[in-house]
């Protein structure tokens, strides 16, 4: 599991490539510089909120995956600007069983 | 490194062309820069699609009537959404449909009744003017929440401030659909039922809702209807009857006999009686 929720940085893909077994990655904003294909191919939950809009996960290999949470996907320029972010409720949303 | 213009539909590329045979649950909640979803058919192990507060979205591709898999189904707050596909009633696993919010839609699917195991249908605070005669066939349903809107409320502060249906429900009085199907009487599992604040009259409610046989919370508060519907005297498991503010009520012919009913609410009433006695809010 990596867990990089108040980065702001750009990350290179490079430095996923050690991390064969990676299966929870977690982001909040950010972004990642190079080829996705780095990024372990055994992840299965994918938590990467504000992802920005510009940055296509390009050879990203997704086949393991069973969440995919991107919340505020392509909201992080508003928000950087200083408009007022919608109103999040968590409700039931949050919870599954990865069998 | 890819650079493209502000669009989701390249975000949504990846998963169309890669196999993502074990995906069960896409989140992509206050998500505002996407119009459409793309197709789903690639996706056959969805169980939880959740697109709360998409401020942008505007129309959910007919494939998703495919997520054979489908639970649970959050569109809470995508006010732009003004149709559904028809396909979505093929949705045979959906279990809750939450579409609270969505102010601009006024129209459900036909055939919604083909959702078998359906128990939570959320409807609080949309455009829908009427219930589709299917729904009063929908077993397993327990809970019916189609609150109406209020003028300056609502459950989502992102969305803006539409035309009531108070005012369409006046000016329309002639011409629309009863609000409630000719018969609900499939509904054997409901135990909660909301109906308030739609200012429906006598028309809007003249079906029996005495097969309703597991009700337990009735709320009828804010409804211009002088009777209240047939049928409430047999419901023997309801707890709760808000009549709030229902103005034109005058008499209540029946209340159920089953002993269990522990509140009738009827904040706003003038001095409603019944054949038993007065009741007070």
């Amino acid at each position: 599991m990596l867990d990089a929720q108040a980065s702001k940085d750009v990350v290179p893909s490079t430095s996923f490539a050690p991390m064969t077994s990676l299966q929870l990655l977690k982001f909040s904003g950010g972004q990642v510089r190079g080829h996705y294909e780095h990024i372990s191919k055994a992840l299965i939950w994918l938590c990467w909120h504000k992802f920005s809009l510009e940055t296509l996960p390009h050879k990203f290999r997704l086949d393991s995956l069973v969440v995919l949470d991107m919340q505020h996907t392509g909201t992080a320029t508003s928000e950087n600007s200083g408009k007022m972010r919608p109103r999040y409720e968590a409700d039931e949303k949050s919870f599954v069983s990865i069998k | 490194m890819f650079l493209f213009p502000c669009s989701l539909r390249f975000f949504f590329s990846f998963w169309l062309r890669q196999c993502l045979n074990n995906l069960k649950v896409i989140d992509l909640s206050n998500s505002r820069s996407f119009a459409k979803t793309p197709n789903f058919s690639g996706l056959p192990s969805l169980e939880r699609l959740i697109l709360e507060n998409c401020a942008s979205l505007a129309d959910i591709h007919q494939s998703v009537g495919e997520l054979k898999k489908l639970v649970f189904l959050n569109l809470k707050g995508c006010w732009r959404l003004k149709n559904l596909p028809e396909s979505i009633s093929e949705l045979k696993s959906l279990e809750t449909m939450n579409l609270q919010s969505c102010a601009s839609l006024e129209k459900l699917p036909e055939k919604l009744g083909n959702m078998k195991v359906l128990t939570d249908l959320l409807l609080d605070d949309t455009g829908v003017q009427n219930l589709p005669s299917s729904t009063g066939i929908l077993k397993k349903l327990k809970k019916l929440l189609v609150r109406g809107r209020c003028p300056g409320f609502s459950l989502n502060s992102a969305c803006p401030r539409l035309p009531s249906n108070a005012f369409h429900s006046k000016e329309l009085a002639i011409k629309k659909q009863p609000f409630l199907p000719p018969s609900l009487s499939g509904l054997s599992s409901l135990t909660t039922l909301d109906i308030s604040n739609r200012h429906l009259s006598n028309n809007d409610i003249s079906i029996n809702l005495g097969s309703l046989s597991s009700l337990q919370d009735l709320n009828l508060a804010v409804n211009d209807f002088s009777e209240l519907p047939a049928g409430i005297g047999n419901l023997a498991k309801l707890e709760k009857l808000d009549l709030s503010w229902c103005r034109n009520l005058l008499f209540i012919s029946e209340i159920p006999s089953g002993g269990t009913l522990l509140q009738i609410i009827g904040k706003g009433v003038n001095s409603v009686k019944n054949s038993a006695g007065s009741v007070t809010g």
